[in-house]
């Protein structure tokens, strides 16, 4: 199980700005393509995602199959593309799901301290010590296998570590003068969480779930390759690595190569966005 | 003249910036003299001093002479520049908790240079190293070999880091506010010891210091710097009443006057 | 001492409740435990009730039925495999060799290429040597291992016939040539991760005044990185370098998947799918516990290399 943690590689200091313009640019806009073409899979992928044809297996990139064909002769461009559905709304819904528990969970252990917080810590010292996804992989074990599990799985997986972070801004942004202001007149204090508090927060907490975006998205994958995750006859990026395995004995590498490759493309796309997002939301927050 | 620096300039380029940090320093330090170096903070009396031992930047365009003991440093040839390094001139930095490895024995620092960069016999290196300890005032020297930078005093530290600078018995020290991070009592300890240390073998000392007054009482010359250049040269005895440039004169009046004696309780800054 | 001992508690407890967490999972899962554990409902007969039932105490209440669960376990009984009907722990044994030398090897690789990669890094920091090194181990990184590991396969297996396709092999120099690529895998990943580690910590130190002052009196460029830069930039990078290892000590499941290495990791998988539960609970338990003790060893080495931590700690 990669246990990578691609966030502490976020911030490239030794690269000269002109080139991480050049590169936030190129990955914004790749990012924009892909979440266009799976946007518009139905209209855009040339064949269907299950479109079986036995005449034309194991085909190697060309003017018919613009990124060849599988085992079974199914067009994996088309594939690419309906599959890059799944592929990127499940990080996206593991990601809300463990923002809303994370932030609530957050957020209310900065502001009541007590238990909760002490509760909140000794969670998270249970959660870091699941390494990688073994924990994850302790609720597939019960619950079963399916993309349901894997992504409520992982976005458990995740809350601890968004709510611990969110911890940290919300306590640095209720040490500022204006929550006391707004205390001593009075004003109650989820009102001022709702309103005043977590909005702040936004910006930091926003480059962050970016960076963590890929990551769950290589998690999600990896599950799915596993067999763990999405189930035939999805086209999910990582159950296509998984089915393009068996070509590879015999030589048969597009399979495998076309998806491993979108979903290194989409994860580095998104790191270097989210790297660029946060130094700019920061510096505006720290103004 | 055992330094010679002449018409130094150092200019150093970042983001596309340029920077003059020197602009056409001259001065010279003989044999057995103590030469103060002051100005305010960011004058560029530390990119001087450094400049020696040529610790800059490699990034930095250099323009101009120095010599020590007649070894042009700026284009020294390796060996050339090792040998200054290592046993022509020695630097003792501001504040000697940094300039000692913490992760490293006192004796393991002290005898650092004799041993790894001079080949001496690690019990030769020791029992000098024992020595030197002794002349700068340390009791107890085999203990302290074995302790830790944590475990010691400033004041202490910085006594062995001047042992350390003599352990390749330099002839020209480079004391880069070598006594403004400890207090009061400690710093005149520290300068007596210093100040016995070059009389009796003759060192020549370049002292870089924001403190006039102990510029004043401690130094047989003076060169004033201002923004990357000597504004001004004078005997340490006319250094309150002296002055003709206009800077040194605005600098001397924003001490509080206590009299001429190194009396450190009025700084510069 | 105390900081040890507070240390070691920390650790025990945390066992503890995750240990639990494995054991009780089970009661997480809809349905009873018996039809949970029994998974299969053709397999549900009064004999294979029975045999699950006594396994795991199933008439005691739940923190009876944990606490003999976790003694057993303590003594290395770990219950038996409904899958193979043999000891857990025999099944373990079998299969660890494997893994451990497929982590051995690729934590060697990822230590001499991360921290060999950070320090040429470090010494050629804001330079294009630097850039390039960074860039090139994040992009590494944002492949997913086993992509990585079927490219290999591909390549050098396939293509070029060097290494075998899968299986873990016999003997050492076999073994070597069968985990070759395996290790690759594994360790690409990580060699990210320890570089910039690496490279971090011993920019740190460079700026240090210690090591301008080592310069100063002319100690060699070489011995001054061993002895004033590299001695004091280990400590981040052998924290990092044993969280990596105890990951990977859990994290192989990937990898032995895509080369078919009967590992542990392997076994996880395979008991996942064939509903083997007592495995699955002893393959996690082996995971967490190994892990939390590599990372408490490090946490109780790192004071050895600082005498500064060691001061601290006996004053406190």
């Amino acid at each position: 199980m990669s246990s990578l943690s691609t966030s502490t590689l976020a911030s490239t200091p030794v690269i000269g700005r002109k080139k991480r313009d050049v590169a936030y640019l190129l990955s914004l806009g790749f990012l924009i393509v892909v979440v266009a073409a799976a946007l518009l899979a139905p209209w855009v992928a040339p064949y269907a995602a299950n479109a079986v044809d036995f005449t034309a297996i194991w085909q190697a990139p060309g003017a018919a199959h613009l990124l060849g064909t599988d085992q079974v002769g199914q067009d994996l461009f088309s594939r690419l593309i309906h599959g890059a559905r799944e592929s990127l709304l499940g990080p996206l819904a593991l990601l809300a799901l463990a923002t809303v528990f994370g932030v609530t969970i957050g957020t209310v252990a900065a502001w009541n301290g007590g238990w909760i917080d002490v509760l909140l810590a000794r969670i998270t010292d249970v959660m870091f010590a699941f390494p990688g996804l073994l924990f994850v992989v302790l609720v597939i074990a019960v619950f079963g296998k399916g993309p349901a599990t894997a992504i409520v799985a992982l976005a458990l997986a995740y809350a601890p570590v968004i709510a611990k972070f969110t911890r940290s801004l919300a306590l640095a942004e209720m040490a500022r003068p204006y929550v006391d202001a707004y205390r001593v007149q009075g004003v109650g204090g989820f009102f001022l969480c709702v309103r005043y508090i977590i909005p702040n927060l936004t910006p930091p907490l926003l480059g962050y779930l970016v960076v963590l975006f890929g990551e769950g998205l290589m998690s999600l994958a990896t599950l799915s390759f596993l067999g763990f995750g999405a189930q035939p006859p999805s086209s999910e990026w990582g159950l296509m690595v998984q089915e393009g395995q068996s070509g590879i004995i015999q030589g048969h590498i597009w399979p495998t190569l076309v998806p491993g490759a979108a979903i290194a493309a989409v994860v580095v796309a998104v790191n270097v966005v989210g790297v660029r997002l946060s130094d700019r939301l920061n510096s505006r927050f720290e103004r | 003249m055992l330094l010679d620096i002449d018409n130094l300039s150092l200019t150093i380029t970042t983001n596309g910036l340029s920077h003059q940090i020197l602009d056409q320093v001259s001065l010279s330090v003989d044999a057995g003299e103590v030469v103060g170096l002051v100005g305010e903070s960011g004058s560029g009396k530390s990119t001087t001093a450094r400049a020696v031992l040529r610790l800059y930047p490699e990034t930095a365009a250099v323009d101009g002479s120095i010599t020590v003991g007649g070894t042009e440093v700026l284009s020294a040839s390796r060996d050339e520049l090792h040998r200054v390094r290592s046993s022509e001139a020695a630097m003792i930095h501001q504040d000697p908790r940094a300039a000692l490895n913490p992760l490293r024995r006192i004796g393991d620092s002290l005898t650092e240079r004799l041993v790894h960069v001079l080949g001496v016999s690690r019990a030769d290196a020791a029992a000098a190293g024992l020595e030197l300890l002794a002349a700068v005032g340390i009791r107890q020297p085999e203990e302290r070999m074995r302790q830790y930078p944590h475990e010691l005093s400033g004041g202490m530290l910085q006594r062995v880091v001047i042992a350390a600078a003599l352990t390749g018995q330099p002839k020209l020290l480079l004391a880069d506010e070598a006594t403004s991070a400890l207090d009061v009592t400690t710093q005149a300890e520290v300068l007596a010891i210093l100040r016995d240390l070059q009389t009796q073998r003759g060192l020549g000392v370049l002292l870089i210091t924001h403190d006039l007054h102990l510029a004043a009482a401690y130094c047989h010359r003076v060169y004033v710097m201002y923004r990357g250049q000597i504004v001004e040269e004078l005997r340490g005895n006319d250094l309150f009443h002296g002055a003709q440039h206009e800077y040194t004169r605005r600098l001397l009046s924003a001490v509080p006057a206590i009299g001429h004696l190194p009396n450190s309780e009025s700084r510069a800054s | 001492m105390i900081r040890a001992a507070t240390r070691i508690a920390g650790m025990i407890l945390t066992l503890v409740v995750s240990s639990f967490v494995i054991f009780a999972a089970m009661y997480a899962a809809p349905g009873d435990p018996v039809t949970f554990l029994i998974g299969n409902p053709e397999n549900m007969t009064p004999e294979r009730v029975a045999e699950v039932k006594a396994q795991y105490n199933l008439d005691q209440p739940l923190i009876v039925q944990y606490g003999l669960w976790a003694s057993q376990a303590f003594v290395g009984n770990l219950g038996t495999s409904f899958q193979y009907h043999q000891p857990v722990a025999e099944l373990m044994a079998t299969r660890l060799p494997a893994t451990l030398a497929l982590v051995a090897m690729a934590s060697v690789l990822f230590i001499v290429a991360g921290v060999g990669l950070g320090i040429l890094s470090a010494l050629r920091q804001g330079k294009r040597t630097d850039s390039t090194i960074t860039a090139a181990t994040t992009l590494a990184a944002s492949v997913p291992s086993f992509v990585i590991g079927l490219l290999l396969v591909s390549i050098f297996s396939v293509q070029l016939g060097w290494f075998p396709v899968s299986g873990a092999g016999e003997g050492f120099l076999d073994r070597l040539h069968h985990l070759a690529l395996p290790a690759v895998a594994l360790a690409v990943g990580a060699v990210a991760i320890v570089s910039r580690v690496t490279r971090q910590s011993m920019v740190e130190q460079l700026s240090m005044d210690h090591v301008e002052a080592a310069r100063s009196f002319g100690l060699a460029p070489a011995k001054l990185i061993r002895r004033h830069v590299l001695r004091n930039a280990w400590g981040p990078i052998l924290t990092m370098v044993a969280l990596v290892v105890a990951s990977m000590l859990a994290g192989t499941v990937v990898v032995e998947s895509v080369f078919g290495i009967s590992g542990v990791g392997k076994l996880l998988v395979d008991a996942i799918n064939t509903h083997d539960f007592p495995v699955v609970q002893a393959v996690l338990l082996y995971m967490v516990i190994t892990y939390m003790v590599v990372t408490t060893l490090v946490d109780l080495i790192h004071p050895l290399l600082d005498p500064r931590i060691k001061a601290k700690d006996k004053k406190s």
